[in-house]
């Protein structure tokens, strides 16, 4: 039984991939406060380590082509220990969505409207949302390539705005922490922004591709957001320097500080506008996972009487994570990783273990 | 039809929800006072600042009118003591009908007072305040911050845009000048540097005002200490690698060059002698001949020698003036601190307790290339020798 007969292209897949990963280019303060000068190394490896968790979400995906998430869990851990795992999931799905949604909030509050109660701002930006979940996954994912793009053209663009204040001695020095420093800001980056694609599981039956292929679309997409995500730490370090660590939000910092000559200048605005549509199609595609995985559960015929009340738990549910940016930043560098590693990391390879010492499968291929 | 009409309805909400979200803390701009320039003055209690904000005046609808409107009423300036930034504007805030808008600040001016007490503490509030950028300019006025913020310019309305013009304007030579919020932020992080803070000076000529940029202030840690006239400031701006095509006059026995270098390649190495460490410059130039007076009676190739050993001369000697002096100081105002942790992180870790110790025995080996590459539109003087003069 299919809740959402909506199907996706390889291609858009990929991209929702990439402009999943894009989007959350506004959360780097987590680990550039740790690692500093040297963030970059730390995404880079974060990025290969990333892979490795690739390797296991595209192996179950292989393995149950036409199962989503929920349906592996009841198929391959038995309808008990799977439930339990399928709640667990929803848990992190909800807290994602929230966590998202919060951060958009902050954002929004901070660079283009302070004084509007961040209630009416997440209000209707889950309507939008909301409205979108509704129409299906097709809707959810129709214009990734469309923000993809235009985020990846700011980007580049932002780098030639951004030549005459990039130094190159805000690299250096290199290497120059204790190595558990590494370790940690390594964690950080794998974890809050490369790790949450194991949302992808959740959509493995609507994705149009040969079971061969999956991967490689994959790897591309998880390439496109990781290596701008890596572009956008190395122009933060290069630009700010060791002030750096004193923001919440060093990319809209960074873009702040971007002028040609005395005309064009404070083109902030334009960059919150991108950054807030790439945090639409990222809270949308989590509230739309969120929803599916809650009626899957439940074993509901369809998903759409569910929209607008796991809205707005997602809505209260965000006021009620944190009090303050400090309790964030701490949270966000110190204890969410950890929590983080047991869904993207623990139970996906428990998953994977047990379906291969069963000799489980769904697609003729691995029969 | 009835699903048509709902879907239009549904638009209709949508759009206004769009047009209504500014609508909440709407600011129209007459409700608002524009803040061009803000200045911090010591005030006579040490724990108070004395905080000058130059507001924009902004005038009637039409452009018209302008007739009346002379340049020194085109802003107006408020004044108020207080302990913190904030709260003397809040306290301003009820002096005035409008709101105080700090978006547009321009330049923070600190006076010299205040920085000779340490600006470390009113700096946290630039950098957390949302409403204050990172790329204002920093200025200290050599006298108070609300003299410069209230002279007018002659050709500039309002005096806060004129500064940030001078200051783009005279970067365009060497850019030491230009000290943004994030360049002091920066420096004053790093822990052994001694930032620097152009200064302004307001001069008082027979009637008519005028500021000028006059030297660099140099900080140790947040408090003023010294300062580097502009001939000084042309001696760091050699090793910053600030200077894009930089004039420089010498005088020698046999007459007066006016040259300028450019093209300038520049390399800045901490290194470790037997003796200790030492900065090695590398410097590398081409030199434009702008004006040559004099040199009668010799040919080219003697006269280019004698320019080129001279330009060499006065180069080293500018930096190492402006150098020694900062030893003298003690201020390490090149950074050179830094530099060394950027390169030798494990062996700085031993040095920066002894900083102060090493900087002023520190030694610099300064080599310097330079070449004559552009004469202008003539190949000789008017009066020196043409080279073949016989064979013709």
């Amino acid at each position: 039984m299919k809740i959402d007969n909506g199907k996706i292209s390889a291609s858009q897949f990929m991209f929702t991939v990439a402009c999943f990963i894009q989007a959350s280019s506004l959360l780097t303060a987590f680990f550039m406060s740790v690692t500093k000068q040297d963030s970059w190394i730390v995404s880079i490896i974060g990025f290969f380590i990333g892979m490795i968790f690739l390797w296991i979400y595209t192996a179950l995906m292989k393995r149950f082509p036409n199962k989503n998430l929920v349906e592996i869990n009841d198929l391959v851990l038995g309808p008990v220990i799977g439930k339990i795992f399928s709640c667990m999931y929803i848990y992190f799905f909800l807290t994602l969505s929230a966590l998202n949604l919060k951060d958009m909030g902050d954002f929004v509050g901070m660079a283009i409207m302070p004084n509007t109660p961040t209630i009416v701002i997440l209000a209707l930006f889950m309507y939008i949302c909301a409205w979108a979940v509704r129409s299906g996954i097709e809707i959810v994912t129709r214009y990734s390539l469309l923000f993809t793009l235009t985020a990846s053209l700011i980007i580049i663009a932002t780098f030639f705005i951004a030549y005459n204040q990039i130094d190159l001695n805000n690299f250096l020095p290199i290497f120059n922490q204790p190595f558990i420093k590494y370790v940690q800001g390594t964690h950080i980056i794998s974890t809050i922004p490369f790790g949450e694609v194991v949302v992808f599981l959740m959509i493995t039956p609507n994705i149009e591709i040969p079971i061969n292929k999956i991967r490689k679309y994959f790897i591309l997409g998880f390439a496109i957001g990781g290596i701008s995500l890596i572009l956008i730490v190395l122009r933060d370090i290069a630009v700010l320097g060791n002030v750096i660590t004193l923001f919440t939000f060093p990319s809209f910092e960074t873009l702040r500080m971007m002028r040609l000559s005395g005309t064009l200048g404070r083109m902030e605005v334009l960059f919150a506008v991108i950054l807030i549509t790439l945090m639409f199609f990222k809270i949308s595609f989590l509230y739309y996972v969120s929803v599916l995985a809650i009626s899957q559960i439940f074993e509901l015929n369809s998903y759409k009487n569910l929209v607008v009340g796991v809205g707005t738990i997602i809505v209260i549910y965000s006021f009620n994570l944190y009090y303050s940016m400090i309790q964030h930043m701490e949270y966000g560098s110190n204890i969410t990783p950890f929590q983080w590693l047991i869904y993207e990391f623990l139970l996906p390879l428990i998953t994977l273990i047990v379906a291969k010492a069963r000799k489980l499968s769904s697609s003729e291929e691995g029969n | 039809m009835k699903k048509h009409n709902r879907r239009i309805y549904l638009i209709i909400i949508l759009m206004i929800n769009f047009i209504l979200t500014g609508c909440w803390d709407n600011y129209e701009l007459d409700t608002i006072s524009i803040v061009t320039g803000l200045g911090i003055d010591a005030a006579e209690n040490d724990d108070e600042i004395n905080l000058t904000l130059q507001v924009d005046k902004i005038k009637g609808d039409t452009g018209y009118e302008k007739g009346d409107i002379g340049p020194s009423s085109s802003f107006l300036i408020m004044n108020t003591t207080d302990k913190g930034i904030l709260s003397a504007i809040d306290k301003l805030e009820r002096q005035t009908p409008r709101s105080i808008f700090l978006h547009h600040n321009q330049v923070i001016v600190f006076g010299k007072e205040q920085v000779k007490k340490g600006i470390k503490k009113h700096m946290d509030v630039f950098i957390r305040e949302h409403q204050m950028r990172m790329e204002t300019w920093v200025l200290v006025s050599d006298g108070t911050a609300k003299e410069i913020l209230s002279t007018p310019m002659e050709q500039e309305e309002n005096s806060s845009i004129g500064l940030s013009k001078m200051i783009f304007s005279g970067s365009r030579d060497y850019e030491s000048f230009s000290v943004k919020l994030i360049d002091l932020t920066s420096r004053l992080m790093e822990e052994t540097t001694s930032p620097v803070i152009p200064i302004i000076t307001a001069k008082n000529e027979g009637g008519s005002s005028e500021v000028e940029i006059s030297g660099l202030a140099i900080l140790k840690g947040d408090k003023y200490i010294g300062e580097l006239d502009l001939e000084k400031v042309r001696g760091y701006s050699w090793i910053m690698g600030n200077c894009r095509e930089t004039p420089l006059d010498i005088n020698t026995e046999y007459g007066y060059i006016d040259a300028s270098i450019s093209n300038i390649k520049l390399k800045n190495k901490p290194k470790f002698g037997a003796d200790g460490p030492f900065i090695s410059i590398d410097f590398k130039g081409d030199v434009t001949i702008r004006e040559i007076q004099g040199f009668e009676g010799m040919n080219t190739e003697k006269t280019f020698a004698i320019l080129q050993k001279a330009c060499v001369e006065q180069l080293k000697k500018e930096i190492l003036d402006c150098f020694n002096y900062s030893q003298d100081l003690n201020a390490d105002i090149y950074g050179f601190g830094e530099e060394f942790y950027r390169r030798y992180p494990k062996d700085f870790e031993r040095m920066k307790e002894y900083w102060d110790e090493i900087y002023p025995e520190l030694d610099m080996k300064i080599e310097v290339a330079l070449e004559v590459t552009d004469t202008g539109k003539v190949l000789n003087s008017l009066y020196m020798e043409e080279q073949s003069d016989e064979n013709r």
